[in-house]
């Protein structure tokens, strides 16, 4: 009998997660300082903002463009707040801490602002007022420069709290902040899914107009879950202003939108753990394949990524993490130990 | 059964793409550093509105390796194919990556970390753009150890402001691009009032301060600033912000890539035709396409350009000398407009960087 005919998913799937965490944990240990600063640190913050997302998609069925834009007001309020004579943006010279605080206060309140205007959309129309907000948040601060100017706002590593230390000479530092982070994201999500509001927002999602029958205010439930998935992605967004020390425009562009949507699809919308996966893949391949060309079509990271991209599509919508749901369902079938064809994993099941 | 195993292979097939992902990476993910030649970036854009900057820039560093390092190039008409062989002061310079830049700050660093931290670069030349180098500029803060040669990048703050001392230049910048433009305008043109229309960004502001520099010394006044964000697509905004040409002498006009005949046609539509001699423009008025959309329409006008003698061609000693060894190593490079600051620049920060090497013994 093999792995897969036997046992329980959520063991196999647990045995998987404390071995990647404790993978994770002597990560500092096991790689290089590249991987360990840029490709592990650089995943699990991308991965927070991912899951924002894929929250939002799993258990609101709202798949919102906009979380990149939110990421970005974090990481440029926090730059405002604490750098010191910088040619852009405010540069107000604040305790870190302080700003952290009302980066995410901030960031959290637009994200209530944003649910609250398209909470009562569906669809397509979500779709495109969510890629507005993303759009609004590039020429924000692109083009209103006492905030920060294409350029961008710099150093903003030098002003990071004493526990994250200088992400240059002490990068493990920050290594595990952005891990321990991600972890309560994580965590938060689960927890936040399996409450009377995370429930009701799953049966928001499914019955939008039977919850409404029953009582249940389904905008404000849209629109309070995505104030959560913004307070997630300004996590992300702090994480990022000090892995990287500077924030652009381009930083939370149309490009990055579209980079964070297909994080998402290759690491599978419908479960949490797939924004890590993802976030994990789309660096390592976007770091490794600069160099390739694929014959006849040529080019490198944009199509070998886009090939990646379109072959989960067609095999798998699911996603990578829907790889192993069904991967698993097939050991299953070969064990015996079922008959008829299983169902993709409902959404919200792993929650 | 059959299709179960057709379905489980299909199921398999991004799995082992990543596998095959991983199987390459894995060999860098746990490699140390072992190195006693000198590695060499070249940083430049693939990307973005100075995309054509790959090709042009890396044939500029490479020749210089070649004529002064005695680098052979793997492929004269291709650039990025690389180069062998080189060496100075008793170290082989190995060329370990060449970056690709989109003119954003965000891929700038992206690229800067990909090639300093993952490929080890200890030197890097590079990168293009005004800033792309203020952000590599504090990089290098941060990086003490590694060497910066810009490439031809014309903001001051790097070298200026931020002054980080592992970076270096050694070619003009937008400022000194444009000195003397201010004194024609107050001498020869007359203008005692000025307004300025520039990008809103390092690269801007630095060539508006070559001409404010010089147009205030000799008592000159600038009655009014725009300044337009980059990616601006209607300037008519901005336009209607610039004072009349009935209030004002003259413009300097310092709005680059594709906003500049954007821009100038807007000034058109509020305000009819422009003078040729109530407008100094930067070099954007010659490049990128400028030079046959913008520059047919100001003949007579003067614009500052890349500090390179290319009007009328390469005339002395030195410069022929240049000319000749583009043309030895790569012949027709950038349309065989050699004089041009992009191939011009990216050969002075690379021969710079071998003068350096060779008189500190590798």
């Amino acid at each position: 009998m093999n792995l897969l005919a036997g046992g329980t998913k959520s063991v196999a799937e647990r045995s998987f997660a404390a071995a990647a965490l404790i993978l994770a944990l002597v990560g500092p240990l096991l790689f290089n300082e590249y991987w360990v600063s840029f490709i592990l640190t650089q995943t699990f913050l991308i991965g927070i903002a991912a899951a924002s997302l894929i929250f939002l998609s799993a258990y609101g069925g709202m798949v919102s463009l906009s979380q990149t834009a939110l990421f970005g007001i974090s990481a440029f309020a926090l730059g405002n707040m604490v750098t010191q004579g910088e040619a852009k943006g405010l540069h107000l010279g604040w305790n870190p801490w302080l700003s952290v605080v009302l980066a995410i206060l901030i960031t959290t309140a637009v994200g209530l602002l944003f649910g609250a205007i398209s909470s009562r959309s569906a669809g397509i129309y979500f779709l495109m007022i969510t890629l507005t907000y993303s759009v609004i948040g590039t020429y924000f601060f692109g083009q209103v420069t006492i905030v920060s100017g294409f350029s961008g706002i710099g150093g903003i590593d030098n002003y990071t709290p004493s526990i994250v230390g200088s992400p240059t000479t002490q990068p493990n530092r920050l290594y595990y902040v952005a891990l321990v982070v991600a972890i309560l994201a994580y965590i938060l999500i689960r927890y936040l899914v399996r409450t009377p509001f995370g429930l009701a927002l799953q049966g928001v999602r499914d019955e939008p107009v039977r919850m409404s029958s029953l009582g249940f205010n389904v905008a404000l439930h849209r629109t309070l879950a995505f104030g959560f998935a913004a307070f997630v992605a300004s996590l992300a967004g702090i994480l990022f202003a000090w892995w990287n020390g500077t924030v652009a425009p381009d930083t939370i562009g149309l490009q990055s939108t579209i980079d964070l949507l297909v994080i998402c699809v290759i690491g599978g919308l419908r479960r949490v753990e797939g924004a890590w996966l993802g976030a994990f893949a789309f660096i390592v391949i976007n770091n490794y394949v600069r160099d390739v060309s694929v014959p006849v079509l040529g080019g490198s990271f944009n199509t070998i990524i886009g090939l990646i991209f379109l072959v989960i599509v067609i095999v798998s919508p699911d996603g990578l993490m829907g790889i192993w749901d069904r991967l698993w369902s097939l050991g299953r079938r070969r064990g015996g130990s079922a008959t008829g064809p299983v169902a993709a994993t409902p959404s919200g099941s792993h929650g | 059964m059959s299709r179960l195993k057709v379905r489980g292979w299909k199921l398999l097939l991004p799995v082992l793409a990543l596998a095959i992902t991983a199987a390459a990476v894995s060999a860098t993910a746990f490699a140390q550093p072992a190195a006693k030649v000198v590695r060499v970036a070249i940083m430049t854009d693939c990307k973005g509105g100075f995309a054509f900057g790959s090709e042009v820039d890396t044939g500029g560093a490479f020749a210089a390796l070649a004529q002064y390092a005695g680098g052979k190039p793997v492929d004269k008409k291709k650039p990025t194919a690389g180069i062998k062989g080189a060496h100075a002061g008793g170290a082989s310079i190995k060329i370990v990556g060449i970056g690709c830049g989109n003119d954003t700050v965000d891929v700038a660093i992206k690229e800067t970390r990909r090639l300093m931290e993952q490929l080890k670069a200890d030197v890097m030349i590079g990168p293009l753009s005004g800033d792309e180098a203020v952000a590599v500029a504090r990089y290098a803060k941060q990086h003490p150890t590694k060497l910066f040669v810009i490439g031809t990048a014309g903001s001051q703050d790097p070298t200026l402001q931020l002054a980080t001392k592992n970076v270096f230049r050694y070619h003009g910048d937008g400022a000194q691009w444009n000195a003397g433009s201010g004194e024609i305008a107050y001498k020869k043109l007359g203008w005692r009032k000025a307004a300025i229309i520039m990008d809103d960004y390092s690269f801007g502001w630095t060539s508006a301060a070559g001409f404010i520099a010089d147009f205030c010394a000799n008592g000159g006044s600038i009655v009014k600033r725009v300044f337009p964000p980059l990616g601006t697509t209607d300037y008519s905004s901005f336009i209607q912000q610039l004072p009349p040409p009935d209030k004002v002498d003259g413009y300097f006009w310092v709005v680059g890539g594709t906003g500049t005949s954007p821009s100038l046609t807007a000034f058109e539509q509020a305000y009819g035709k422009l003078d040729p001699k109530k407008v100094i423009g930067n070099l954007f008025f010659a490049f990128l396409g400028a030079d046959k959309v913008v520059a047919p329409k100001f003949v007579g006008a003067y614009v500052g350009g890349f500090g390179t003698p290319w009007v009328g061609g390469l005339q002395n000693k030195q410069a022929k000398g240049y000319e000749a060894a583009i043309n030895k190593w790569y012949p027709g490079l950038d349309g065989g407009n050699y004089a041009d600051g992009f191939v011009y620049n990216y050969y002075n920060a690379a021969w710079a960087f071998v003068r350096g090497l060779t008189a500190s013994g590798g």
